[in-house]
């Protein structure tokens, strides 16, 4: 692995802490779990990993300021935070809650939202999912349909969400939904907040050809919504939509789960074999395994030099569309050359009980070929690698 | 990354050069520049050197600039968005950064006083056709014999040969009783014995083929002798390949730009080019390409003044394979994009191709880069 380059004494004096706390504090089927490449894993271990954080200073809500409850970190403190728990088989944050509801209300939530929303975030007490796309609404996300109309103090909802990650996990909903007309389809838009327990909503379970259960279909069929659950005003819902989705700048290339993949990929390659040929020694799978390493390695460079800036300003405005297509493609093309690494073994369909996995078998990364099927997902989601190519060209480049 | 006044004297060189280039070398000056010998103009030879540009890689030690990657790697940037070509890179560059390890004084500063001052051009003559890029197994002898040093063998690919004063030769140092090595020698293009045919190459530049026929060196002109002979050039070479790096990352960047501005301007179907999404799309991967490059440009430059000798020996592998791709791909992009036009002797974008393509082999071409990588990652065992 390429090393990259050191930050302040300071800094890496945090890393260490943050390193040393996830080697104490990490329960030992959770890091399992995230070191199968899970995903999906159950609301409980999700939870409880969350309060085990939140009971260090508010750990749990890293890009959160003090004063809400959050370790009011620097964005050097959150990359290399984010960085220790991936390098480190932690699981991902809470992102609907942590990463996205809350700073959105931070930002246009009224004093009574904060107060009512946001220490359920911290404690970990609610759950929540992202409503976007729609059956008919996918990247064309501003044409969605699904109707609140206004009845006196409430809105009734009326309609379905579609690809809602985890909404079978969670108690509330938030998103957009459609709550007039304008010449554009961007206007008459709102963002609202929901209770999932509300009379009137059916979550649908969607199983993916991988064979998991992570997605979802959820319906709204007269659910009624009191009205101070509109974040901002209506009609306003695009421009936090839009918000919302740049605020996860960190995540999106995943380069350090990335990292850790490779780490796992590397064990393969480099164990010893009978007769003496290791996967390394094979020409065409080493030139694999160091492409993605290079790429990997450029990737790392650029997220940092884009994201964490240098003091000549850098000016892609678009980075985080970038670091997303580039990120996913090189994760997926790890993958691949997981499963592949293990010859025969690849073929295997491993019962999903990540409790049971044997460590003696070499071959044995989670189910790697189902982590290969799984994330084919990851260059289709949270705007599709073709979109983020027309965001560039258009946003970037100019091009219309 | 903190360094403000690094910052500060990179932008001055950036701002420096771009102006130099865009008074000196247009596009259309260029083209009248390198069809005439020796290829380049003397008089803005002697302009960069009073600019201090020849300083910029070379010690402090020896009344240089400090050598500092980032200010060469800004330098050259430029040089690869005009398209500038020059002795710079072999002379001002490699040699100077062989000779500053030599131990031969006053040899040492006296051709290091000539380079700087763009008097002298220094001409490394390292390469031999018939083993590529692999040095440990040149054919080019200095054979000691009776007191006598005598040089055979034939060099390829030594940097403006035709304006060099001198040649700067790695060879393999036989001598009676002795375990072989290799020697580095300073010999002048004057002496008895040296025959030389230069050649222009596809993007304008000039190098030369040196063929060694009993040449006699004194003992005085040998530079570097022993173990530390091959190490030491192959430290120059990643230096070279940390400029070249920025020198592509430039012309990626001119290309993208004036590929960009095309697509704006240019309409068929009644649309403008820029509208079509198949069009669009391949843009933005070569802007990305662009951004990676530039990441990685930024990393040779930091591992040059910053790693361990392994580690930059990787990370410079890793750079130059992957830029000199990216490059190459790009410029193909770029071409095709401009459609015939692309195919015309008048439009800029074509001789990027032709430079990228040609800068790329210099040092190591992505494949042999790729390949010192992949031996590097498979010894390092994890």
């Amino acid at each position: 692995m390429l090393n990259t380059p050191q930050f302040s004494p300071e800094l890496e004096a945090f890393r260490l802490t943050v390193r040393q706390f996830i080697h104490e504090n990490l329960p030992d089927d959770i890091r399992q779990m995230v070191a199968c490449e899970r995903m999906d894993l159950p609301r409980e271990a999700q939870v409880r990993w969350h309060r085990i954080l939140h009971s260090q200073g508010g750990w749990c809500c890293p890009s959160w300021p003090e004063h809400y409850g959050g370790p009011g970190w620097s964005d050097e403190q959150q990359y290399i935070f984010e960085q220790e728990l991936s390098l480190n088989d932690a699981p991902r944050l809470m992102i609907y809650g942590v990463g996205m509801l809350g700073p959105t209300l931070f930002k246009y939530g009224t004093e009574e939202q904060k107060q009512r929303v946001l220490p359920d975030i911290l404690e970990g007490k609610i759950f929540w999912c992202q409503g976007f796309s729609e059956p008919d609404s996918g990247s064309d996300l501003a044409s969605l349909q699904c109707r609140m109309t206004e009845d006196g103090d409430e809105y009734v909802i009326n309609g379905s969400k579609i690809w809602t990650s985890d909404a079978h996990l969670a108690d509330w909903i938030f998103g957009l939904f459609r709550s007039g007309g304008g010449e554009r389809k961007q206007q008459g838009i709102s963002f609202l907040m929901i209770d999932l327990s509300s009379p009137g909503v059916t979550i649908r379970p969607l199983k993916i050809f991988e064979d998991t259960h992570e997605v979802n279909q959820v319906f709204f069929d007269q659910v009624r919504v009191p009205k101070e659950n509109v974040v901002g005003v209506p009609g306003q819902g695009w421009e936090i939509g839009k918000y919302l989705l740049s605020l996860e700048r960190f995540g999106t290339a995943e380069v350090s789960r990335t990292k850790a993949s490779m780490k796992r990929l590397t064990q393969l390659a480099f164990a010893p074999a009978a007769g003496g040929m290791r996967l390394i020694d094979n020409v065409d799978f080493a030139e694999r395994y160091c492409r993605i390493e290079r790429s990997l390695h450029a990737l790392e460079m650029t997220e940092r030099r884009l994201l964490l800036g240098d003091q000549r300003a850098e000016s892609v405005d678009t980075g985080a569309s970038l670091l997303k297509i580039r990120g996913t493609e090189i994760q997926s093309d790890v993958f691949r050359l997981t499963a592949e690494a293990s010859a025969h073994f690849a073929a295997v369909d491993i019962a999903r009980d990540y409790t049971e996995l044997q460590a003696d078998n070499p071959y044995q990364v989670g189910d790697a070929t189902r982590n290969y099927f799984n994330y084919r997902k990851t260059p289709i989601y949270s705007g599709s690698n073709e979109i983020q190519r027309n965001i560039i060209a258009k946003a970037e480049l100019g091009l219309s | 990354m903190t360094d403000t006044s690094l910052y500060e004297q990179q932008s001055l060189i950036e701002d420096s050069a771009r102006r130099f280039l865009d008074h000196h070398y247009s596009f259309e000056a260029r083209r009248k520049i390198i069809h005439e010998e020796p290829g380049y103009s003397t008089r803005q030879w002697e302009e960069m050197a009073e600019l201090g540009w020849m300083l910029l890689p070379m010690s402090a030690d020896f009344g240089g600039l400090g050598g500092d990657m980032a200010l060469v790697s800004a330098l050259a940037k430029e040089f690869g968005r005009s398209l500038f070509v020059n002795p710079f890179l072999g002379s001002a560059v490699v040699s100077t950064k062989i000779i500053e390890e030599s131990e031969f004084e006053p040899l040492r500063s006296e051709i290091l006083d000539g380079i700087g001052a763009g008097g002298a051009i220094v001409s490394p003559a390292l390469y031999e056709a018939q083993v590529r890029y692999d040095l440990d197994n040149i054919a080019t002898t200095a054979s000691e014999k009776d007191g006598r040093i005598v040089m055979n063998g034939t060099k390829t690919a030594a940097l403006y040969g035709n304006v060099a004063s001198d040649l700067l030769v790695l060879a393999r140092h036989e001598a009676e009783h002795k375990n072989a090595s290799f020697s580095l020698c300073l010999v002048s293009v004057e002496q008895l014995g040296i025959a030389m045919t230069h050649h222009r190459t596809h993007d304008g530049g000039r190098m030369s083929d040196v063929q060694f026929r009993d040449v006699e060196v004194n003992r005085n002109q040998i530079l570097l002798h022993g173990q530390e002979t091959l190490p030491i050039v192959k430290r120059a070479i990643r230096y070279a390949n940390a400029s070249i790096c920025a020198e592509l990352v430039g012309a990626m960047e001119a290309t993208f730009e004036m590929t960009l501005e095309y697509l704006k301007t240019r309409q068929q179907f009644g649309k403008y080019l820029s509208s079509f999404q198949a069009l669009q799309h391949r843009m933005v991967d070569m802007f990305m390409r662009c951004q990676l490059a530039e990441s990685m440009r930024r990393e040779a430059a930091r591992a040059i003044e910053s790693a361990n000798e392994t580690e930059q020996d990787m990370i410079i592998s890793a750079a130059k394979c992957e830029i000199a791709r990216a490059a190459l791909l790009n410029a193909e992009e770029a071409v095709q994009l401009h459609g015939a036009m692309g195919m015309m002797d008048e439009m800029p974008v074509g001789h990027y191709l032709k430079r990228v393509f040609t800068l790329g082999l210099l040092f190591g071409d992505a494949d042999y880069h790729q390949n010192c990588y992949r031996n590097m990652r498979i010894q390092a065992s994890h």
